[in-house]
């Protein structure tokens, strides 16, 4: 079954399906979710929530939107309001970032991989809003159009906040020394 | 032509190849003679280059195995942040009580113990009766104030039930609680069925005869529907309102 045959049959109540739709899914809403949170402890909170509410609403969902935008839509929603409940309650995720190595899967250097960890974390401070067009853009391969529609956006404050994520990346990871000299 | 603050936002396009031939160049006539944007372009290409390294990132186990686990299902449910819920005993001393009930569930896989009986069909249909009768006499005793005590309080005249004793443990939850997940498992114990709420247990039904086989249904909103059927026939259907803790039967 493709995608749309799958959503209509897990629509319809066919458990199988809705299983293996959310499964066909799960590894690119923790990916979303990984680089807005920061950590792997939150990135699956945020992938189980994401889950379930994509789950319970799939009867709202419409196939005017495609899929993949409508649930990238809920998983940064979700997102979003963890990232600033965790800011309110001060919940320390410094240690939760400790091992992002492990995590990245990265074929590099101990030193590069240091620098790269660096590069996550300051994605992790970008601004919510510009943080959610660079993920969706970098790790989700997003059109400009799909984050549009993805964020309730207009395609012109995408590419304005594409622009000022990198600007502010260059710059701010640069300064670390970056992996490249 | 077009200034450094323009061609810096054209970099960012064109690494999106989101540039159109004039634009390009636009770009590539200011680059040849701007030495800072020269080099603003390589550290914007250099960063291009390490996110896009960064992609690899795995989740060791699959999420959906755990929340489609046997029995389990989720509700999600708003609170409100002044109720007070602290309940102990057999009978609720009060209620949660909900700002929305926007509550949704998913399906389980229904557990079936099934024995072959020896009784003939009158005494059957008698057993049945006595249950539904039973059923309906708890129902009534639950109406008064707020207690709830279904389970507990039902003594069917064919003395299949038992009084079921302390079958509510002490339950408090975080009264600032704005908006929960639960994880709710459904098990069948003992001829009853028994709803956890993140391992505590929060509901249990009568206590059915012996040889009644129960299924539940997907369930619609907070709402848990069972069967109870013998030698095939159903014989009863209920169903279980998790905010309120209740059920009746219906059918």
């Amino acid at each position: 079954m493709n995608q749309d045959e799958l959503i209509q049959s897990a629509k319809a109540g066919n458990r199988d399906s809705l299983v293996s739709l959310l499964k066909s899914i799960e590894a690119s809403i923790y990916k979303t979710a990984f680089y807005f949170m920061g950590n792997e402890h939150d990135a699956k909170d945020v992938t189980q929530e994401a889950l379930i509410r994509i789950y319970t609403k799939l009867d709202t969902y419409q196939e005017k939107a495609k899929f993949n935008t409508w649930t990238q839509r809920i998983t940064t929603n979700i997102c979003m309001d963890k990232f600033r409940k965790n800011k309110k309650n001060e919940v320390s995720i410094e240690g939760a970032e400790i091992s992002l190595a492990g995590q990245l899967n990265v074929e590099k250097k101990i030193e590069d991989k240091l620098m790269l960890e660096e590069l996550v974390h300051q994605m992790k401070n970008l601004p919510e809003n510009i943080k959610a067009v660079m993920i969706l853009r970098y790790f989700q391969e997003f059109s400009y159009q799909e984050i549009a529609e993805a964020l309730n956006l207009p395609i012109n404050t995408v590419k304005s906040y594409l622009f000022r994520g990198r600007d502010y990346l260059q710059r701010e990871y640069q300064q670390r020394g970056g992996v490249h000299q | 032509m077009i200034n450094c603050q323009e061609s810096r936002e054209f970099l960012s396009l064109k690494l999106d190849g989101e540039l159109n031939k004039l634009e390009l160049k636009e770009l590539t006539e200011h680059l040849s003679s701007c030495r800072s944007c020269q080099e603003y372009e390589q550290r914007l290409d250099n960063l291009h280059q390490d996110i896009l390294s960064l992609r690899e990132v795995a989740l060791e186990e699959s999420i959906v195995d755990k929340l489609f686990e046997k029995n389990q299902f989720m509700v999600e449910e708003k609170k409100d942040p002044s109720a007070i819920q602290k309940m102990t005993g057999r009978r609720w001393k009060s209620w949660y009580s909900l700002a929305t009930a926007a509550v949704f569930i998913i399906l389980i896989i229904p557990i079936v113990s099934m024995l072959n009986s020896n009784e003939n069909p009158s005494e059957a249909n008698y057993k049945m009766a006595q249950m539904d009768t039973a059923y309906e006499k708890s129902n009534l005793k639950s109406v008064d104030g707020d207690s709830l005590g279904i389970a507990s309080t039902a003594e069917g005249a064919s003395g299949e039930y038992t009084d079921t004793g302390n079958n509510f443990n002490t339950l408090t939850v975080d009264p600032t609680a704005q908006e929960s997940q639960a994880i709710y498992t459904a098990v069948e114990e003992n001829n009853q069925l028994v709803i956890y709420q993140a391992d505590k247990e929060i509901y249990r039904t009568v206590k059915w005869d012996k040889d009644v086989k129960v299924e539940w249904e997907k369930p619609i909103k907070n709402e848990v529907i069972y069967f109870l059927s013998k030698n095939g026939e159903q014989v009863g259907k209920y169903k279980i309102n998790l905010n309120k803790l209740k059920e009746e039967k219906i059918d």
